[in-house]
């Protein structure tokens, strides 16, 4: 008896003349009171041969039936099968669940999931159901999520492919001049192999770039307190003495508050940006040239300005000297990837950088950083 | 046949490089190199012809504001420049599939070289 009401919550006990004697918990929810089985349920299956009484009913045994509970403002159907069980022999026992055709149709008769029997079928059916439900909404999330990481995909591979292509072209030039200038006459290599340093260190150098590139995607975030003045001044030595020129550096630094920011990121930015304005410097004006670095920084951010009076970009050539292995000019040492990974490291910290730029009188690169809040 | 040669790159080290391997060759007359792909176009437009003497254009392809397609499709275009006694030789460092099967659709390129320059190229260069 005890397997009963907990395997078929919607349980009926009948006695001989059809009274219900007893009902499941779950049964209860809909059937208000005991009464006689005729007064509340009507066979809907078997729907032949049958009628309401204990003799009939027992004739139907081993069939299934659907039994309407047609007092129900809802009609709520049953399906299930009647035992007589072996220790009651007067007694029917209907043993079934609600014919339920959606989590609605639960809803709607206050029913809930608990209601069922573990085993249930009908339940499993619902549960189904109910993840299909979840799953669709799922689906529609996953394929936005996969058509964004199917964007992100393309773009990762179209730079993979301008890298490859770099790799083939640019990384192989010096490699090739190299190897040119080790095959001339024994004499004339010992006479270029300043050149063939010279070169392998350019190699060198785009490589570093590149690894700064990636390093860029993978390394997070670590914001901490940047020291201005210190990085500056790190920065312009070591290109000093790489170029072999010393060029005038104006630095004017207004720091309210100190600025947090990732330091990795923003050195990397200054070195590019200081390297370029010591690179295309124009040797005619010799000490007239100059660098002039401004900082300001206030609680919510910091607007970084460098100028140079060098040799400046070309206006038509200006739109896309922030693109990957772009090289405006042919006295260009560069391999295209310094002002991209500026603009890329710039973009990551959700910062901007504008150029303003006169070919033959100079270049102005202004960036605006937002100033983080430390943890 | 006494050859001038052309170098177009816009490698300094290259332009150099190839100076002296043509230096050494047996049919160099002379070696003017060009940094951009537009000045050799003007140079060869202006170029005296000479029944004995041929000219020999080294033409690099990766190059910023006119690259070696770019400089092929602009000599096709002008078929009184090909009637010149002037042979083209692709020289470039690319190994790329697709450059090679594209520089094939110039009727204008004799051979697609790579990458340094030898002095065995130069000698072949000078026997063909």
């Amino acid at each position: 008896m005890q397997t009963l009401k907990k395997l078929f919550p919607f349980y009926l006990r009948l006695d001989k003349d059809l009274n219900i004697i007893e009902y499941g918990r779950s049964m209860g929810k809909l059937l208000h009171e005991n009464g006689s089985f005729k007064d509340h349920f009507k066979f809907i299956r078997p729907n032949f041969g049958i009628t309401h009484s204990f003799a009939s009913i027992a004739e139907f045994l081993d069939q299934f039936f659907i039994l309407e509970l047609f007092h129900h403002p809802k009609k709520v159907r049953f399906k299930g099968q009647f035992i007589i069980h072996h220790e009651h022999e007067d007694e029917l026992w209907f043993c079934g669940s609600p014919w339920l055709m959606s989590v609605e149709d639960l809803q709607q008769h206050d029913l809930f999931v608990t209601d069922f029997a573990q085993h249930d079928s009908a339940i499993d059916t619902l549960l189904m159901l109910n993840q299909n439900l979840l799953n669709l909404q799922d689906n529609s999330k996953m394929i936005a999520d996969l058509k964004q990481k199917n964007e992100r995909l393309q773009q990762v591979n179209e730079r993979l492919d301008a890298i490859v292509y770099a790799i083939t072209h640019d990384f192989r030039a010096p490699l090739l001049a190299s190897i040119g200038l080790l095959q001339l006459p024994e004499s004339m290599v010992l006479e270029e192999l300043p050149e063939i340093l010279h070169t392998l260190k350019r190699l060198d150098r785009t490589i570093i770039h590149l690894n700064e590139l990636s390093k860029n995607e993978k390394i997070a975030l670590k914001f901490s307190t940047i020291n201005w003045e210190e990085l500056i001044r790190e920065s312009y030595h070591n290109y000093s003495v790489i170029y072999g020129i010393k060029i005038p550096i104006h630095l004017s630094i207004n720091e309210t508050t100190p600025f947090h920011s990732d330091t990795f990121r923003i050195r990397t930015i200054v070195n590019n940006l200081i390297s370029n304005a010591i690179k295309y410097a124009r040797p005619v004006l010799e000490e007239t040239s100059f660098i002039k670095i401004s900082i300001h920084t206030d609680p919510s951010s910091c607007i970084f300005t460098i100028e140079d009076n060098g040799e400046g970009i070309d206006e038509k050539n200006l739109e896309n000297i922030f693109k990957l292995f772009y090289r405006a000019s042919i006295k260009s040492q560069g391999n295209g990837i310094g002002l991209y990974i500026i603009k890329e490291m710039v973009q990551y910290l959700k910062g901007t950088v504008t150029v303003k730029s006169v070919k033959n009188e100079g270049t102005t690169f202004t960036l605006k950083f937002p100033n983080q809040k430390l943890e | 046949m006494k050859t001038h040669f052309y170098i177009i790159d816009d490698d300094e080290l290259f332009l150099k490089l190839g100076k002296m391997y043509l230096e050494m060759g047996t049919c160099t007359s002379s070696v003017t190199l060009f940094n951009y792909a537009t000045e050799a176009l003007k140079a060869i437009e202006n170029m005296e012809e000479f029944l004995d003497q041929r000219y020999v254009v080294f033409l690099d392809l990766n190059m910023p504001i006119l690259n070696g397609f770019g400089f092929l499709e602009a000599l096709e275009k002008k078929p009184i420049l090909l009637q010149k006694n002037i042979q083209i030789y692709v020289l470039t460092s690319s190994i790329n599939h697709d450059d090679i099967e594209r520089i094939k659709q110039y009727k204008s390129v004799t051979e697609y070289l790579n990458k340094p320059m030898t002095r065995e190229m130069v000698q072949h260069v000078c026997a063909s």
